[in-house]
């Protein structure tokens, strides 16, 4: 809300500059959305719309709040008399059809002289930054900045009735700014008997606008069903003065106000009076709020203590009625304008509001802290993260929304499966990620540029997929770690090992696999218990290909609530300060080209003390042995033993291996 | 007392070992006299073969002390050697740029939030989370946001199965969900990422970090709101960041209140950043709204307050 500084001091007598009147606003609730800046010969304070609040769209609203914060009186324009109701009785003939409308009131005028303005009009409107057309449609504009209350005139000559409506599909509108709007059934209009004059709820027609040989004219303020407002304007992308006031919620009573203003204002500046018989169509009456405020609640949220006596006074500033006051309660009638106001609470904000929340006391929670609520995933997530660092990974967060095009580059979705966005700020990321590779990928490109070397990321995240089920229930979110790297497989292994130690994983295995992103032969799963925990292996080079990258990349994911399920931490610690000594040997096995050392390693394993440790040594093939199809692989056993006769007992059995 | 024969060998050999001039000739020397298959030791002694008893005797232990003296000058050797070793010219770089083996980082996101996590856990606050795909009923009806809210336009939804299925808009989705499936006291916190479908630019991005907190205990209220939020503007910006607590509106809360602090751009003068206000806004709060509370089925008798904070 644009608020000119001399506009607003037509309603309130304060010598106080546009500056210092914005910081008092502000601690109230209507802060700056942009310097002040001038225009049109005047400080504007341009306001942030406050979105319960559908009196501050006027100005005599935010003339309100500062009179009750400075303890001055509001002063409030002159107003005309509304002449007798009769609905019969006006011209053109008025019918309201639909059920949208919730008032509408309407005056009119004869022999209206249409003519520029008078200055200070103009100079008003020009510093709001409205344009100026001619006094009528001038007045209306300015009765809607000054109260909040949109209104619309008519050249009743050009009009044989006003018929509010529901607009028929395909029907069309050529709005005063010459746009040409396309309607359907869930568009309020104002018709005459052939078609459509104004999209009542957001912008008039150009065809029985006001113009330079306009005699006779209806002034309308109408309210209408406030969610058919807003979506008419979002559907049309009418965003103007009217449709953002129309989209709040405004009482009916600002019909009665506006056309009041108009009458006063066409009589001051055009020097016309209306038509003796007015139109008022008000079905269902709103009757006052009452809401009661307690002492109690009051000091409680207020945090010491304020006499409700204090509390009526401020209240009574703000216009709010004292209906009953005692010692403890008050019973407070809430004016028109304030619709924001229908509780308890509403009217304690008020009062501290004004009485300034720079006065409320501070202090910290005085009971005691409540239990801890159980995710032990998020601390498992900061551990792995740690982990993860130490080995020099990089953290990244890649983008929960991405392009299925990219995704499908990485040959692992299941289209199926794939949690499509019906609508998104951009057509090309449509769907929630279905795997890390892709983003990945994209990290890594921009660490290539960079020319970081090696390259290792990771990060902790989500997959999202759509399960069969109905409902909310099908979607499926599953926490990740996901590791991209170009220091190859068995390192990017040995990283994994070294995760799963320090998590107090013992006992996962490997299992070759073949998985449509990873090269054949170089793919592996982890299982422990039987249970799959993830997965990795080299991305295939034509994946990679497709992304521009041309070196070799590794790429690892794991499931975040299965690694919790098997990781022990504590243990880890224990082991290597428990054990006295150690016994070491070199254990070197020739077996067939194809077999799997991990599955040699496993063998050894299970002939091995918990304590005792394990390692790899080496992979050899010379001419010899690679003629015979043969391998060898040598590990490096450690017994954890003080024993020797124990220990060559013990090595004899894994040689017989 | 080593024969003519025998001296003359170690005077040779003696002389062979002062000539060494590093470890890996000295080895080789080693080899040379007394350690290879065919050193000048294992020559002599293949000698000893044809000699007779008394001689061989003589002879044996002769050469033995042979191989001692030649052992000790090998020692004394390598120990000279050792200490040539560290006396070094001088040209031995201690400055020389090396490959660096770096640590990995955190994301910035993950330090601020952690940073963030440690003021409220010391404070007795649980660290939650939730889903991102969400219903509208815990995203909008239970938030107080009920369909033709005003406030949904703010909140341009990115929809899953439009109207009930979503991506939340903001973490009070979490809120909802614990409200409602957890009995108060509540004390917790909420960091997370939430989804709107806006246009972006340098400071809005269409996904974006959220940090939110919440207290739902007996007898809270402003005061320990205001609080909580000086204490945790402290912690995060130093204790001299100057703070203003005021008036805001949000429809999940009533009162309302946001929280700035001095703009650091223009020290409180007003600047393009702070768009004139002379500070700058770091978070919303308030008093959770009593229709929340009531949607969630709290008793509001209970007289909770929230605060939520943003962190872009």
């Amino acid at each position: 809300m644009k608020v000119p500084l001399n506009w607003l001091k037509e309603y309130i007598h304060t010598k106080l500059t546009a500056k210092e009147i914005a910081s008092a606003l502000t601690m109230v609730g209507h802060a700056l959305d942009k310097p002040i800046y001038e225009q049109g010969g005047d400080f504007i304070m341009d306001l942030e719309d406050r979105g319960n609040r559908a009196d501050t769209m006027g100005i005599i609203g935010i003339a309100r709040d500062l009179a009750a914060l400075n303890g001055i009186k509001l002063i409030y324009p002159q107003e005309g008399k509304i002449p007798k109701i009769n609905n019969g009785k006006i011209t053109p003939p008025i019918k309201v059809e639909s059920d949208k409308v919730t008032r509408w009131m309407a005056v009119s005028f004869k022999n209206v002289k249409v003519a520029p303005s008078p200055d200070k009009i103009q100079k008003r409107l020009k510093a709001y930054g409205i344009e100026v057309i001619n006094n009528i449609v001038d007045i209306t504009n300015y009765v809607m900045i000054e109260t909040g209350m949109p209104l619309h005139a008519f050249d009743t000559d050009k009009v044989d009735e006003i018929i509010l409506r529901q607009a028929k599909k395909g029907e069309t509108l050529v709005t005063f700014e010459g746009t040409k709007l396309v309607l359907n059934e869930d568009d309020l209009v104002a018709s005459d008997s052939k078609k459509p004059l104004t999209l009542t709820t957001a912008v008039g027609g150009r065809e029985s606008g006001i113009i330079k040989n306009t005699v006779n004219i209806l002034i309308e303020a109408g309210l209408y069903h406030q969610p058919t407002a807003r979506q008419t304007a979002i559907r049309h992308n009418v965003r103007n003065e009217t449709s953002a006031r129309l989209g709040k919620y405004l009482h009916p009573h600002y019909c009665e106000v506006a056309i009041s203003r108009t009458l006063e204002l066409m009589k001051e500046i055009v020097g016309v009076e209306s038509e003796n018989v007015s139109f008022d169509y008000y079905p269902h009456r709103y009757v006052t709020k009452v809401v009661s405020l307690t002492e109690k609640r009051l000091n409680l949220i207020y945090g010491k203590d304020i006499k409700i006596s204090e509390a009526a006074q401020i209240l009574k500033k703000l216009e709010f009625q004292i209906k009953k006051q005692d010692n403890t309660e008050l019973s407070v009638g809430v004016p028109y304008f304030r619709t924001d106001v229908t509780m308890e609470d509403d009217l304690i904000e008020e009062v501290l509001r004004i009485k300034g929340y720079e006065t409320i006391p501070s202090y910290l929670p005085q009971r005691p802290s409540p239990p801890k609520l159980f995710f032990p995933q998020m601390d498992l997530e900061d551990k792995i993260k740690d982990i993860m660092v130490k080995m020099g990974f990089n953290e990244v967060i890649s983008q929960q929304i991405v392009d299925i095009k990219e995704s499908r580059k990485t040959e692992v979705i299941n289209e199926d499966r794939v949690v499509k966005l019906q609508n998104s700020w951009n057509a090309e990321l449509n769907i929630l990620r279905p795997e890390f590779i892709s983003p990945q990928l994209k990290y890594f490109i921009a660490y290539v540029q960079h020319n970081v070397a090696p390259i290792k990321i990771f990060e902790i995240g989500k997959t999202y997929t759509k399960e069969a089920g109905t409902g909310f229930d099908k979607y499926k979110e599953v926490r990740k770690v996901a590791l991209t790297t170009d220091t190859g497989f068995y390192e990017l292994k040995s990283v994994l090992e070294r995760l799963f130690m320090e998590l107090g994983i013992s006992n996962a295995i490997l299992e070759k696999i073949d998985f449509p992103a990873f090269k054949k032969d170089v793919a592996a799963k982890i299982t422990v218990n039987g249970e799959d925990i993830g997965k990795f292996g080299g991305i295939k080079k034509s994946i990679l290909y497709s992304f521009g990258i041309e070196r070799e990349v590794t790429h690892a994911v794991l499931y975040v609530e299965r690694l919790l399920k098997y990781a022990t931490e504590d243990i880890i610690s224990n082991i290597e300060t428990s054990v006295i000594n150690f016994i070491g040997e070199d254990f070197t096995f020739i077996v067939g080209e194809k077999d799997e050392a991990g599955k040699i390693q496993e063998k050894i394993r299970k002939e091995l003390g918990p304590h005792d440790q394990l390692n790899f040594v080496g992979e050899y093939r010379d001419k010899k042995l690679k003629s015979q199809n043969k391998k060898s692989v040598t590990f490096n056993i450690k017994f954890a033993t003080n024993n020797l006769e124990k220990a060559r007992a013990h090595s004899n059995k894994i040689k017989s291996l | 007392m080593l024969g003519v024969e025998l001296s003359k060998e170690l005077e040779e050999s003696l002389e062979k070992i002062k000539l060494v001039k590093d470890l890996d000739e000295l080895n080789e020397v080693n080899l040379l006299l007394i350690a290879g298959k065919n050193s000048l030791v294992s020559k002599l002694g293949k000698g000893i073969k044809g000699m007779p008893e008394t001689q061989k005797r003589v002879f044996g232990s002769q050469l033995n002390e042979l191989i001692e003296k030649i052992k000790i000058s090998l020692e004394h050797r390598k120990s000279v050697l050792l200490e040539l070793n560290d006396k070094v010219d001088g040209s031995f770089d201690v400055t020389l740029p090396v490959k660096k083996s770096p640590l990995g980082r955190l994301s910035p996101d993950t330090q601020v939030i952690r940073m963030m996590n440690s003021f409220f856990t010391y404070h007795g606050y649980s660290v939650a989370e939730g889903p991102d795909i969400e219903t509208d009923d815990y995203n909008f009806e239970r938030t107080n946001l009920p369909k033709d809210h005003p406030a949904r336009d703010l909140q341009d939804t990115i929809y899953i199965e439009n109207p009930e299925i979503l991506l939340r808009t903001h973490t009070s989705s979490v809120e909802t969900r614990i409200l409602s499936n957890c009995k108060p006291p509540l004390r917790f916190v909420v960091p997370g990422i939430s989804f709107r479908n806006e246009i972006i630019n340098p400071s809005n991005h269409a996904i974006f970090q959220q940090y939110q907190g919440v207290v739902v205990d007996r007898g809270i209220g402003m005061a320990n709101l205001k609080e909580t939020l000086i204490e945790f503007a402290k912690y995060m910006f130093g204790k001299d960041i100057k703070t203003r607590f005021r008036t805001k509106y949000y429809p999940e809360v009533e009162p309302g209140a946001g929280m700035d602090v001095l703009c650091s751009f223009c020290q409180g003068v007003g600047c393009r950043v702070c768009k004139g206000r002379g500070w700058l806004e770091i978070l919303g709060s308030g008093m959770i709204h009593r229709e929340l509370l009531k949607k969630c089925g709290v008793d509001f008798n209970r007289n909770p307050y929230e605060s939520s904070f943003k962190l872009a």
